[in-house]
């Protein structure tokens, strides 16, 4: 059978990083009920890329741009970390797959990365755009398909985001409650499928099984705000409790495909989505912050980078060298739809 | 249905009722090994069978062996005890605490030891009025597994010192009025009263959400605990909101049906 494997793992961010409090500080944010939404937001720093004078207000136009930029610089740092694990070259890889939900631009960002990066110029792309925070699974179920149907050859997925291009930032709790979550950051995943799939390319993908929350469309949404003349992203604050209502339909759908229960799981590398959305996801799945150490360490250092969020929990558990052949492992992300991507993992 | 026929472990079910009856006696350590691999294999099936919602544990009533302190060592010198015996026991002991399903421990004549460390873990903790309670541990020159970790918690840490230093022997009423055991039941059928109680009134889902929020309170801060509490409610109301639709469900297939 052929199955595809994890070759290697590379994450980029922003230069500049900052604390909630530097934050709050650098956007002259003076109201207490937002200066405590990013107190209490768990996390510790976050890398962004902010103006150097916030008193000017950056326009549409300004942050597309620096979407555009900001993504091939770290998206770009990311790859090569990737290639140099794998001891490959850009020109080895024939598969290029870009998840991004920060900006849309057309030609999209994969001919940019190859113009810019130098693929070879019969490297076949694809781009994920607008499918937030989950879109790195729905990334990497398309880059486990095409691996499986051209076996040998080397695809790459690149999730990246510049959040700090779709803020808007007025005194308003729905802009503040996305502004003291979202982070830019960028993260690089080689895969390729064999029949015979060695040690260098562990863990091996078996399956993904998605779930889309009925009724819940503007639970979550990126939409044009003519007021501002800016687009500007929504949270519901429902959104943990949905999520935690349903966390556990798509879970059981794959295990039970692979006759696999919960406690069969070694590892869990769930999206950092916010303190909240972990919190529903531990007491909905019975799982403890043991379990969720990864990823409650991305939350508290990196904030929410959206679709590449769940891989530096990944490279987080890798990094650490406690992973025992043939364990197990899920990958979990939600995102709007409302929307909840799983896989199941091998080692 | 598993099938238990062992020298062990008795193990029955009925409705959503399950009783594993401990028959292996905990101050002989030679089988504690195999002991504890079919415990959790019952544990296991426990789990995953949705039918069940409370497991009661009792023990076949012993007497504290006057042999057993020599029967520990002769277990260490042939080295069926070490350090993985006691990895085995803590994980064992954690999958009772964190199974979910409602815990019952039914406690009769002495309780000692290792099979106290179980009983410390279940949510209900009924003994019969003659019961006694120890850690003899620390007089074999070991320590009473995790229990010096959950012990301080449930009767304070002055309590909990004096118990597993001293290694003493106390009362039912010593150990109800220490909060060890939650209630004395006076004969068999006061203690089937309090189960079918527990069973027809609280819901299964708010017993383990309060249970597992309580073994964290102590660890956890004030900003981690209310995020915890919020989620954990809102799955008791989802809980509660599925048991009601079932209900109504149920009504309207009856008045259809009738």
């Amino acid at each position: 059978m052929i199955l595809t494997g994890i070759v290697s793992i590379g994450t980029s961010n922003p230069t500049t990083k900052y604390t909630q409090d530097d934050i709050l500080q650098k956007l002259s944010i003076q109201n207490e009920r937002i200066k405590n939404l990013y107190k209490s937001s768990h996390i510790r720093t976050r890398h962004l890329i902010l103006p150097t004078d916030t008193a000017i207000e950056e326009t549409q136009s300004m942050l597309l741009e620096k979407h555009l930029s900001g993504c091939l610089e770290i998206g770009g740092n990311a790859i090569n970390e990737a290639l140099n694990i794998a001891e490959l070259k850009i020109s080895d890889i024939d598969f290029l797959c870009v998840v991004t939900s920060t900006g849309f631009l057309a030609p999209a960002l994969s001919a940019h990365l190859i113009s810019a990066m130098n693929f070879r110029n019969d490297c076949q792309r694809a781009d994920i755009v607008g499918m937030g925070c989950n879109g790195g699974l729905n990334g990497l179920n398309v880059l486990n398909n095409w691996a499986k149907a051209n076996p040998k050859k080397y695809a790459l997925l690149l999730c990246t985001e510049i959040c700090s291009a779709a803020y808007v930032n007025d005194s308003s709790m729905s802009t503040s409650v996305v502004n003291s979550l979202f982070s830019d950051g960028a993260a690089a995943l080689i895969v390729r499928a064999d029949e015979h799939v060695n040690q260098k390319a562990r863990p091996v993908i078996h399956d993904f099984k998605s779930y889309m929350i009925p009724n819940s469309l503007n639970s979550m949404f990126y939409r044009w705000d003519s007021e501002k003349n800016k687009f500007s992203f929504h949270l519901s604050n429902e959104i943990p409790y949905v999520i935690g209502e349903n966390v556990e339909k798509p879970i059981m759908n794959l295990l039970d495909k692979f006759n696999l229960k919960k406690r069969d799981i070694s590892h869990w590398t769930i999206h950092a989505g916010g303190k909240k959305v972990i919190d529903a996801i531990m007491y909905n799945l019975g799982l403890t912050s043991s379990d969720l150490k990864h990823t409650i360490n991305v939350l508290r250092n990196y904030g929410n980078m959206s679709s590449g969020s769940f891989l530096f929990s990944f490279k987080n558990l890798i990094s650490k060298h406690q992973i025992q052949s043939n364990e197990y492992g899920v990958l979990m992300a939600m995102g709007p739809g409302a929307q909840i991507e799983t896989a199941l993992i091998q080692w | 249905m598993i099938n238990v026929n062992s020298h062990f472990l008795s193990f029955e079910e009925e409705s959503n009722l399950a009783h594993i009856k401990i028959l292996y006696n905990f101050q002989d350590y030679t089988f504690l090994k195999k002991f504890i691999d079919e415990f959790k294999n019952i544990l296991i099936y426990v789990e995953d069978n949705d039918k069940i919602d409370i497991l009661t544990i009792s023990k076949l009533p012993t007497q504290v062996d006057s042999n057993s302190y020599s029967n520990f060592k002769t277990a260490l010198r042939e080295e069926i005890i070490d350090i993985h015996l006691f990895t085995a026991w803590e994980k064992v002991v954690t999958s009772l605490e964190r199974l979910s399903k409602c815990t019952i421990a039914k406690l009769s004549g002495d309780i000692a030891g290792t099979f106290l460390q179980l009983a410390l873990v279940c949510d209900y903790k009924i003994s019969m009025p003659d019961t006694t309670f120890c850690f003899p541990e620390i007089n074999y020159g070991i320590l009473p597994g995790m229990a010096v970790y959950r012990l301080a918690k449930y009767i304070g840490l002055g309590c909990a010192k004096k118990l597993i230093l001293s290694g003493d022997i106390i009362s039912a009423e010593n150990a109800l009025s220490l909060h060890l055991i939650d209630k004395i039941a006076r004969n068999n059928e006061e203690f089937l009263q309090f189960k079918y109680q527990i069973n027809n009134e609280k819901s299964l889902t708010s017993i383990i959400m309060a249970r597992r929020l309580l073994n964290e309170s102590f660890h956890d801060s004030y900003e981690d605990a209310i995020g915890h509490y919020l989620a954990a409610q809102n799955r008791c109301l989802n809980a509660l909101n599925k048991t009601t639709k079932q209900s109504e469900n149920k009504r309207i297939i009856e008045k259809v049906i009738g």
